[in-house]
């Protein structure tokens, strides 16, 4: 689980440790915030791809997740 | 049917294809490179000829990319390097490499920081690094092109190019970023002591 500005990155380091199909999850970014309720809430948005990613067979996650690609949001990276 | 490549292209073409070909899948710091042939290549590897072609140096984070002789050769043809800077170069990536380095760290960070090379001993008169006035600015090939095939290196082999590279502001010596010490102008113990 990673916020969405991180998630190139954790995907290459994904790759970088044998996993190059490892399922992401992405939050919006930043997550580092101080409203304790906004937290809560992107946790429960991505609960129920947590749980999809965690008990879905390896196989099919690979070939969703094998060179997917993640943009960066906008706010990040404008062009 | 239009072939996708002329067959015949003149020289001037075929460096601006290769050019727009590499900055588009990231494999530049944004600036024109030297296209690697293997000619260029192994022009580059005679300046290290006791190291074979497939030796590895390092493996680079965070994609652990296998940092062989020719990889680094072809990175430093890309930047402009002469065969004889290669030596410096292979020393720089082995240096940044050292466990207490923490490259890992470096190529991930959100800092702006970036590997500073300072270049020691008869080798920096040698192949001429400027140690004197202006050293950080431009004008000095070795300066210019040791430290950009360093980066090329970071970028290519260990995958930290700018989607990767989580740095927030950047630095110009992510650019290139190498000098040579002043030793004899150095009030200090030289820095191979």
């Amino acid at each position: 689980v990673i916020s969405t500005a991180f998630a190139p990155l954790a995907q290459v380091t994904a790759q970088g440790a044998g996993h190059a199909s490892l399922p992401i999850v992405v939050v919006p970014h930043p997550v580092g915030d101080r409203d304790q309720e906004l937290i809560r809430q992107r946790g429960e948005q991505i609960a129920a791809q947590c749980v999809r990613v965690l008990t879905t067979p390896a196989a099919e996650l690979a070939r969703e997740f094998a060179g997917k690609h993640y943009p960066l949001p906008a706010a990040v990276m404008p062009r | 049917m239009k072939p996708e490549i002329p067959l015949v292209a003149d020289a001037n073409d075929a460096f601006d294809r290769v050019n727009e070909y590499f900055y588009e899948r990231g494999w530049t710091d944004g600036l024109p490179i030297v296209p690697p042939t293997e000619a260029r290549v192994q022009a580059m590897l005679a300046g290290m000829p006791a190291h074979a072609p497939d030796e590895l140096i390092s493996v680079v984070p965070p994609k652990m990319g296998r940092a062989t002789m020719r990889q680094i050769a072809a990175n430093a043809v890309m930047a402009g390097c002469r065969p004889e800077y290669l030596p410096v170069v292979v020393a720089a990536l082995q240096a940044i490499s050292e466990p207490q380095y923490g490259l890992a760290h470096r190529q991930t960070t959100t800092h702006a920081g970036a590997p500073l090379i300072i270049v020691n001993g008869p080798i920096a008169e040698r192949l001429k690094i400027n140690c004197g006035r202006g050293l950080f600015g431009p004008g000095w090939r070795a300066n210019a092109t040791i430290g950009r095939a360093l980066r090329l290196v970071l970028i290519n082999i260990g995958g930290a190019g700018p989607d990767v590279d989580a740095s927030q502001t950047g630095h110009p010596g992510k650019y290139t970023y190498c000098i040579a010490e002043y030793e004899k102008a150095n009030p200090w113990e030289p820095l191979h002591v």
